[in-house]
């Protein structure tokens, strides 16, 4: 081994022949030789299984020298046995900083995937990955998370959470805009367990049970009647206001006794009880709500001061104000729950009459067997489905294109305790097409309904008010015109997601329903949000029953956890850096990160670091060529492209694949995996990292150095790891082809959406261009020496 | 001290260039007392002769508006450099190729061809097309050669300043009659005269934006732009991100978007790729809902996508149309 000199790299080549794989297409021998000249080189080794216990310590002595490794073998990425975080593991264990490696893909793209002797692709490969590993730097120092947890939402998601994370020993604030704990769980009255077992649970048992976990737990700080008013990403963490509501009954004296609200002259409706009760100002919406004690509601309150002297603990103060509580956090799990559909907005339905009532009002009246203020008994009961769901146009004021999930099994929940209460009373449903009673719990409840309830496939035209009551009109799938008359109708409204304002502060990437979207693959990733750290939970992200929302915030808690207990975060490798001097304030940027990461600050756009996720988004939409990637400099890659064709074969379009990260690199992998050949051994690839890592001008940069064809490929549709980068590069690639078509430089460029399944179209991609390249003859666009 | 010496010229221009120098006003009226115009034939009645005759390297300055697109135009540039001590291109002509230069979409004979025969204006059944030698009862008359293609100046020849704009802002002409005098006397002063920031730097409507993507993109006859919001953000094609500042942010206080006449940022190598690049990431829809073919949908408004990013610099484009 030569010595060692501390400001040089000391680059360490291991070739991995996979057992003689490799060997087969390949001189080893002379990749090795040739390896050893290159710059910065101190050892070359040969192995036939690093991936082996024993072959692995005898690597990690035999290169104990070097500061840097390149691996040439199997690929980082589709290896089963030796991939990416294994060798990043192994480097660490080394004493090496784990951006210090490179691999060429000897295996999975240049053996599998040709025939014939490949020792100068091979080498190419190699030279590619020395010429980005001899310019790569240091991962960033660890960032301090502090250990302590945010939840938003007392619902049962976040109740959940923030009782997990105290479980767990570590310090969670729960923030509640309600003055009790539990939200809409309150008041359901009768909740479906769960998706497998047709029974219900109430509320006022469940709900005081999961509140008291909660409130009780010393390393919960519970602030109901409170809103976070900020939330802003601040080195790596959050940074929180809360408003925490004023304080008018002391709930550290207050013992729940009413005498304060008998006193009360002032009433109003309870929301709670969806006014079919009345309360005070001073008064207790929940009797069962945890914490427990009175609440003053200062728009009700006359301010006559009747309550304070009846207080026996003294605990009534009107002069008590707002507090501005300010914290940080090292995780947010938002749970702000649900918001129903304004059924206002469905005139056809006539929400306005006293008769008609949403669902979530059917609960309460329910909860009150069905007895309402000022009328007689509810003898016949209508449901009408979908209301605000499932319409076909999604800028329709009148509803959302999606199904709602649960509203169909609560109908026929509903129903079902309606003859329970009332064993003579008329029910029917008015479904639009079908009913959706999914899992067996619902299917069976719905089997059950049936006996008693008469089911009614149609639309509903009119809902009049009349003498005895409401006359449904509807229409039929056939077109006739039917009429039902009932005293009471109840419309399944749609559930849309409640926190708006919130996602919309943390700029939290969600679909068009305001939805947040979880990660991709967001298959393995559930309550991840595209900020790091930022966990969502419970309705929230979509309409369930409780039982998911609670398994929900077990979830966010756990992934939170990860974070909160070992105070630190591991930056990694990739994460976007922004110069200032260059920087012109134009807030791209900021407008196209899908993870939150970049902010304007006096000096121009900002990177937590904290927060990035390396994609590049932000490098290739800015026009000023201020933000660059740490580990994926444009500089880096094109020493990679000048690197690439030194033994390119004759005759051969030289052809570049850039390709994504995650989706288009691993296709690339199967091709050969799969026994898939591809004739020309001219063709090279660069594993970019989103497939908008990479911007227009880098790409003419490619072309000047002498490529004759570039295949940008992307994960498919809907699949980008990072939002739509794939979108973005399509969009780009496409007004490039336009330009490119106005010159007469057709044919040079294309954009592919490629899964990781899709080997087949990248294969055809590359051969199609290979045919059109050789048409076309070299390209005229590299640059005149 | 001496008056500095100036020799003005122009090539492939529209002559507004020439006529910006004029607009300043008082400035021009002053510019006697401290220059020497030798030559300056716009305004002045110099011919070629005139220039040849001084002695090289005898002029202090020669500001040179107008992209090269014939021979006479590329003589001229060179008899400048010859002449001068310091060449100035002035305007987006000179300095990146200007509206001239989208002529190198198309080949020579086809520009002739469109524009002497196939026009609908003509009337030409022999179709003539413009020659360099025409002989007619023995005489034998010459015009310049229409070359290949539209040049920029420093394609040319040397060039030491660039003052860019159609036409460069009463401001920028301003900085460049101050600096004439540093120039001449070859102290360090500006390449570029523009910022070295992008517009949005600069831009009055830059407090508005909210860092939000154009969900649609209009063509300009499809929306009348507010006049406080960022252009870029209600929909408009505004190049500002990708270009020089310094102009006085004059298009987007007209309510017009920037088409990007004060050239390229520094630390990029074309002049219409950052703005594609950026273009196609904020501009679109959610992603969610739309089939994929659809996602091009939202640039149908770029219906001209060479006069879009390169309106003012396609012959300094990295990309050029292959010429036989």
């Amino acid at each position: 081994m030569k010595t060692k000199d501390s400001a040089r790299p000391r680059i360490g080549v291991v070739i991995c022949t996979c057992g003689g794989q490799i060997a087969e297409k390949v001189n080893t021998r002379a990749v090795e030789k040739k390896a050893a000249a290159l710059e910065y080189v101190v050892h070359v080794a040969q192995v036939g299984d690093l991936c082996k216990k024993e072959s692995l310590s005898r690597f990690k002595r035999e290169f104990e020298g070097c500061d840097r490794i390149l691996f040439a073998g199997c690929s980082e990425r589709s290896s089963l046995t030796f991939t990416e975080d294994r060798i990043s593991a192994l480097l660490g264990e080394m004493g090496m900083d784990r951006a210090m490696f490179e691999v060429a893909n000897l295996r999975e793209q240049c053996v599998w995937v040709h025939d014939g002797d490949l020792t100068g692709k091979a080498m190419d490969l190699v030279r590619m990955a020395h010429a980005k590993l001899k310019s790569n730097v240091p991962t960033p120092a660890p960032t301090r998370i502090i250990k302590k947890s945010l939840v938003i939402g007392g619902g049962p998601a976040g109740v959940q959470a923030a009782v997990d994370l105290a479980n767990a020993g570590t310090e969670v604030t729960l923030v509640e805009k309600k003055a009790y704990l539990g939200g809409h769980f309150c008041r359901i009255p009768y909740l479906v367990q769960c998706e497998g077992w047709p029974s219900m649970c109430v509320s006022d048992c469940v709900a005081p049970v999961q509140a008291r976990e909660a409130i009780f737990n010393p390393l919960v700080r519970t602030l109901t009647g409170s809103e976070v008013t900020d939330l802003v990403r601040d080195n790596g963490n959050f940074k929180v206001k809360i408003n925490r509501g004023a304080l008018l009954v002391d709930p550290d004296k207050c013992i729940s006794c009413g005498k304060c609200a008998e006193v009360c002259p002032e009433e109003y409706d309870s929301e709670y009880d969806s006014g079919l009760t009345k309360r005070k100002a001073v008064d207790k919406d929940y009797r069962l709500g945890i914490p427990d004690h009175y609440v003053i509601r200062k728009d009700v309150c006359s301010e006559c001061g009747e309550c304070v002297p009846v207080c026996p603990t003294g605990a009534i103060n009107l002069a008590a104000e707002a507090e501005a509580v300010e914290d940080s956090f090292g995780a947010v799990i938002l749970a702000t729950g649900f918001k129903t559909f304004d059924v206002n907005t469905l005139t056809a339905l006539n929400y306005a009459s006293p008769n008609v009532v949403s669902s979530m009002e059917m609960e309460r009246l329910l909860a009150a067997r069905l007895r309402r203020p000022g009328t007689g008994p509810v003898e016949r009961v209508a449901f009408a489905l979908c209301s605000g769901s499932r319409v076909k146009d999604k800028i329709n004021p009148e509803g959302m294109p999606y199904c709602s999930k649960t509203c169909c099994g609560f109908a026929v929940k509903q129903a079902n305790r309606i003859t329970a209460m009332n064993p003579n009373a008329e029910v029917s449903m008015v479904y639009f097409g079908d009913i959706r009673t999914y899992g067996r719990a619902f299917e069976q409840f719905y089997s059950q309904a049936k006996e008693s309830v008469d089911f009614i496939n149609g639309e509903i035209t009119a809902v009049e008010d009349g003498e005895e009551g409401l006359l449904v009109r509807l229409e039929t799938p056939d077109g006739a015109e039917e009429q039902l008359e009932t005293d009471l109708l109840v419309l399944a409204e749609a559930l849309l997601p409640g926190g708006s304002e919130l996602i919309d502060l943390l700029k939290i990437k969600t679909d068009r329903y305001h939805y947040p979207l979880e990660l991709q693959p967001r298959i393995l990733r559930p309550t991840e949000s595209y900020i790091d750290r930022v966990y969502v939970a419970g309705a929230l992200t979509g309409p369930k029953l409780v039982q998911q929302s609670v398994e929900q915030g077990s979830v966010a808690a756990l992934k939170a956890l990860n974070h909160v207990i070992k105070g630190q975060k591991d930056l990694p490798k990739f994460t976007s850096e922004v110069d200032p001097d260059k920087c012109s304030h134009c807030r791209i940027c900021e407008t196209v990160c899908p993870h939150g990461a970049i902010s304007m600050a006096e000096s121009g756009a900002a990177v937590d670091r904290a927060f990035c996720q390396g994609c590049g988004l932000c490098v290739s939409a800015c026009p000023s060529h201020a933000v660059q990637l740490r580990n994926f400099y444009e500089e880096q890659i094109l020493e990679q492209v000048e690197a690439a064709f030194s033994e390119a074969e004759n005759g051969g379009p030289k052809i570049l694949g850039l390709l994504c990260y995650w989706c288009s690199y691993a296709s690339a992998d199967l091709m050969g995996l799969n026994g898939h050949k591809i004739t020309n051994t001219n063709f090279r690839s660069i594993r970019i990292r989103c497939s908008s890592s990479v911007n227009t001008g880098l790409i003419l940069e490619i072309f000047k150095r002498g490529v004759d064809g570039i295949i940008i490929a992307g994960c498919p549709p809907k699949n980008c790891h990072h939002g739509a980068g794939n979108y973005m590069t399509a969009r780009r690639v496409m007004l490039l082809n336009t330009i490119m078509r106005q010159l007469g430089l057709d044919g040079r460029l294309k954009w592919e959406f490629i899964g990781v399944p899709m080997w087949r179209e990248l294969a055809d991609a590359v051969h199609k261009m290979d045919k059109t390249l050789k048409a076309l003859g070299p390209s005229p666009l590299r640059r005149k020496t | 001290m001496s008056r500095v010496k100036l020799a003005f010229n122009w090539g492939a221009s529209c002559g507004g260039c020439d006529v910006s120098i004029l607009d300043v006003g008082r400035a021009v009226l002053d510019l006697p007392q401290t220059v020497d115009v030798v030559y300056w034939p716009v305004a002045l009645d110099y011919k070629r002769k005139d220039l040849e005759a001084l002695d090289d390297k005898s002029v202090d300055i020669g500001i040179v508006n107008g992209a090269v697109r014939t021979s006479e135009q590329e003589e001229e540039a060179k008899l400048i450099r010859a002449k001068c001590r310091y060449v100035v291109a002035y305007g987006s002509c000179a300095c990146f190729g200007g509206i001239p230069g989208l002529a190198n979409q198309f080949g020579r004979n086809e520009l002739l061809e469109r524009a002497y025969i196939e026009a609908p204006s003509n009337t030409n059944e022999a179709a003539v097309t413009v020659q360099s030698v025409s002989e007619r009862d023995g005489f034998s008359l010459t015009l310049p050669e229409f070359l290949p293609e539209v040049r920029t100046l420093d394609q040319v020849i040397e060039v030491n300043h660039f003052v860019p704009g159609c036409p460069p802002s009463t401001a920028t002409i301003t900085e460049l009659l101050e600096t004439l005098g540093a120039i001449a006397g070859g102290k360090t002063v500006k390449r570029i005269l523009a910022a070295d920031k992008c517009l949005c730097y600069e831009c009055p409507r830059g407090k508005t934006k909210e860092a939000k993507k154009a969900e649609k993109l209009y063509r300009p006859h499809e929306l009348i732009a507010d006049g406080e919001r960022c252009l870029l953000e209600q929909g408009i094609v505004c190049l500002g991100f990708a270009t020089r500042g310094g102009c006085g942010s004059r298009c987007v206080a007209a309510n017009m978007p920037c088409r990007g006449c004060y050239g390229r940022l520094p630390d990029t190598s074309d002049p219409g790729a950052e703005a594609m690049s950026a273009l196609a990431a904020v501009a679109g829809d959610w992603e969610d809902y739309l089939p994929t073919q659809k996602i091009f949908d939202v640039l149908d408004a770029v219906r001209d996508a060479v006069g879009t990013f390169y309106t003012f610099s396609l012959p300094s484009a990295l990309l050029k149309r292959e010429r036989g």
